[in-house]
């Protein structure tokens, strides 16, 4: 009977497989509230589980962010934690998302590095006492689909109003947020093709595009 | 999982190998049938002067709950657990301009396991950086969740195949628990509440 | 010198646009005055124009220019209407705005519209305190002492009907002769 191998050498492989899904393909576009229910009709029917429904969500994301300061650049790492409201026990998640990839204008997709896991709920607590500062927060709510390997989501977004989660919120803009992606391993591009395919599907409702949200901080 | 004491056993003149020996002849004398091997292993990153004062994480993994990365982080007032993905650990090499490890710290336990009725026992030799410290018994009690109600069954128990070096009170961790449900994570305070003993002890003269 | 064949000189003068020199074409490419009755009221015209005096001419113009710039009006004033029109029913069909989707993927992104009152101390922020879940009540939610500053929302509330306003506008101010 061998010695079972450290969690540190089967992450290694498995990164050196390239089996860990580290990277988000993503889309994203809105749809206005009067027809939210005719982009949720259109996409009950496109994507998978078509009897039983989409799943609705009800979550509060908070977005962390550990700063160094630094001769040079300040050192500065991202992370986000999500939680439902709507599911009492279900786990928290933490992810980390990283800069979009800049490079090939041809390619259909924001590509960026994801990682994503299931945490438990102290991590408000760890990432704070670790030197994390919390940044910004809202509300989200609203309806996943799946479709293979694709999730897409509705999803309005709420400003917090200072009070707790679920009271006060007013919504940011009149419409729904839509998210098209995928969590894959580094290097699948062909995905970035179905998803495209997948968009067009969605016009003229919906416009899923790449946007670099960087480029709109300094244009508004 | 159920109730879990880690007690040290002390290697008096033998080496590493030759303790564990001992022990497992003792446990399989009571009816003990090995199955496979544990590991539990331990990493520890200290945060960076930029950030201020100096926080510590401990990242652990026990090959019992082998989806599982847990971490303690240390302020020096509290001590908070997390338990997430195997994913922390890519997430923690991300961090690695802010929290950085010092290799030589790299604390494991391992060794045979044997399941004995609703026991389980675990004989983990001690390496820090990959030099021997000692030996650490691992037993579990699994039908109960609830330290105050099996703690007696549990010190019978250890003192019946460890004999006078069995312990006599439960673990500094478990006293204010006692009550409490017990879960993985507190294993794990207690792993590393003794590999911080085993890395404050000097080598064993005895090398693995 | 007329042949209904094809004439390869001629039309190798002409280029070959003119490849035979048939009796029934030649009338046509020969001609160099106007048919009688067209002559006649090419004269008709001519000699009405040298008599007309410089003020009726002047009036002429005059009413001839109003005439026209009546016309011009109607159509103008037809083709602004047809264009808001279309462009209005345009609107209706159209299910995203441009600027909501910017809002939002910067909200979500940046957390733009969305950020907490600046710090000057650089510790943490003392909201997260707030914010910080207790591991067994998560339903309530702790209380948060928000201190977003009110100028905050008001940027983000008055973001969202502008967005609106800018789309109708835009559709008048696309007519091309604007006056």
């Amino acid at each position: 009977m061998s010695t079972p191998g450290t969690a540190m050498d089967s992450l290694s492989a498995a990164l050196k497989c390239n089996i860990i899904p580290n990277q988000e393909y993503l889309l994203q576009g809105s749809v206005l509230d009067q027809y939210v229910e005719v982009l949720l009709h259109r996409l009950r029917g496109l994507c998978d589980n078509v009897d039983s429904g989409p799943e609705s969500f009800h979550d509060h994301e908070l977005c962390f962010t550990l700063r160094a300061a630094n001769t040079g650049a300040p050192m500065v790492l991202p992370l986000r934690v999500r939680r439902a409201l709507d599911v009492n026990d279900a786990p928290f998640q933490l992810r980390y998302v990283g800069q979009q990839e800049l490079g090939d204008k041809n390619r259909p997709t924001v590509v960026r590095s994801s990682i994503d896991m299931a945490c438990s709920s102290t991590i408000v607590e760890f990432l704070t006492e670790l030197g994390c500062r919390l940044d910004f927060e809202y509300i989200a709510r609203g309806y996943m689909f799946r479709k293979g390997r694709m999730k897409i989501t509705v999803s309005k977004i709420f400003k917090m109003g200072g009070n707790k989660p679920g009271e006060g919120v007013e919504p940011i803009s009149q419409s729904y947020l839509v998210e098209l992606s995928v969590l894959a391993p580094s290097g699948q591009d062909a995905i970035g093709e179905d998803m495209r395919v997948f968009a067009e599907q969605l016009r003229p409702l919906v416009q899923l595009e790449k946007i670099d949200y960087k480029r709109l901080g300094n244009m508004m | 999982m159920g109730v879990t004491i880690l007690t040290q056993f002390p290697t008096e003149n033998r080496t590493g190998p030759q303790t564990i020996d001992v022990l497992s002849k003792r446990i399989m004398a009571l009816g003990a049938i090995q199955q496979g091997q544990f590991l539990v292993d331990c990493e520890t990153y200290t945060s960076v002067q930029q950030l201020g004062p100096q926080r510590t994480v401990h990242v652990l993994h026990n090959s019992e709950q082998p989806a599982t990365v847990f971490s303690l982080l240390e302020t020096g007032t509290k001590t908070i657990p997390l338990a997430t993905d195997g994913l922390f650990d890519l997430l923690m090499m991300k961090m690695s301009s802010f929290y950085t490890s010092k290799k030589q710290t790299k604390a494991e336990s391992k060794g045979p396991r044997y399941e004995i009725g609703d026991f389980c026992v675990k004989l983990g030799t001690v390496t820090v950086s990959s030099n021997f410290k000692g030996i650490l018994v691992e037993v579990e009690y699994r039908p109960c969740v609830v330290p105050a109600m099996c703690w007696d069954l549990l010190k019978e128990f250890l003192q019946g195949f460890l004999g006078l070096s069995g312990p006599t009170n439960p673990p500094a961790y478990l006293q204010n628990r006692m009550q409490e449900i017990y879960s993985p994570i507190d294993t794990i305070h207690q792993y590393l509440e003794h590999f911080t003993l085993f890395r404050k002890s000097p080598v064993e003269a005895n090398v693995n | 010198m007329l042949s209904p064949e094809r004439d390869e000189q001629l039309a190798q003068m002409t280029e070959h646009r003119v490849t035979t020199f048939a009796h029934d074409l030649v009338p046509d490419y020969l001609r160099t005055k106007l048919e009688p009755l067209a002559e006649n009221k090419m004269l008709q015209l001519e000699h009405k124009a040298q008599n007309l005096q410089c003020d009726n001419a002047q009036k002429q113009i005059a009413a001839y220019q109003k005439v026209v710039s009546h016309v011009w009006d109607i159509v103008s004033k037809a083709r602004e209407e047809w264009e808001v029109e279309s462009s209005s029913r345009g609107n209706t069909q159209q299910n995203s705005s441009v600027a909501d989707t910017h809002s939002l993927v910067a909200a979500v992104g940046m957390g733009k519209g969305l950020k907490l009152g600046p710090n000057p101390n650089g510790q943490p922020n003392p909201t997260s305190g707030g914010m910080m879940v207790a591991p067994q009540g998560r339903t309530g939610g702790p209380p948060g002492q928000g201190q977003i500053p009110p100028s905050t929302q008001a940027m983000t509330m008055n973001k969202a009907p502008s967005a609106i306003k800018t789309n109708i506008k835009s559709a008048a101010q696309m007519h091309p002769y604007g006056r």
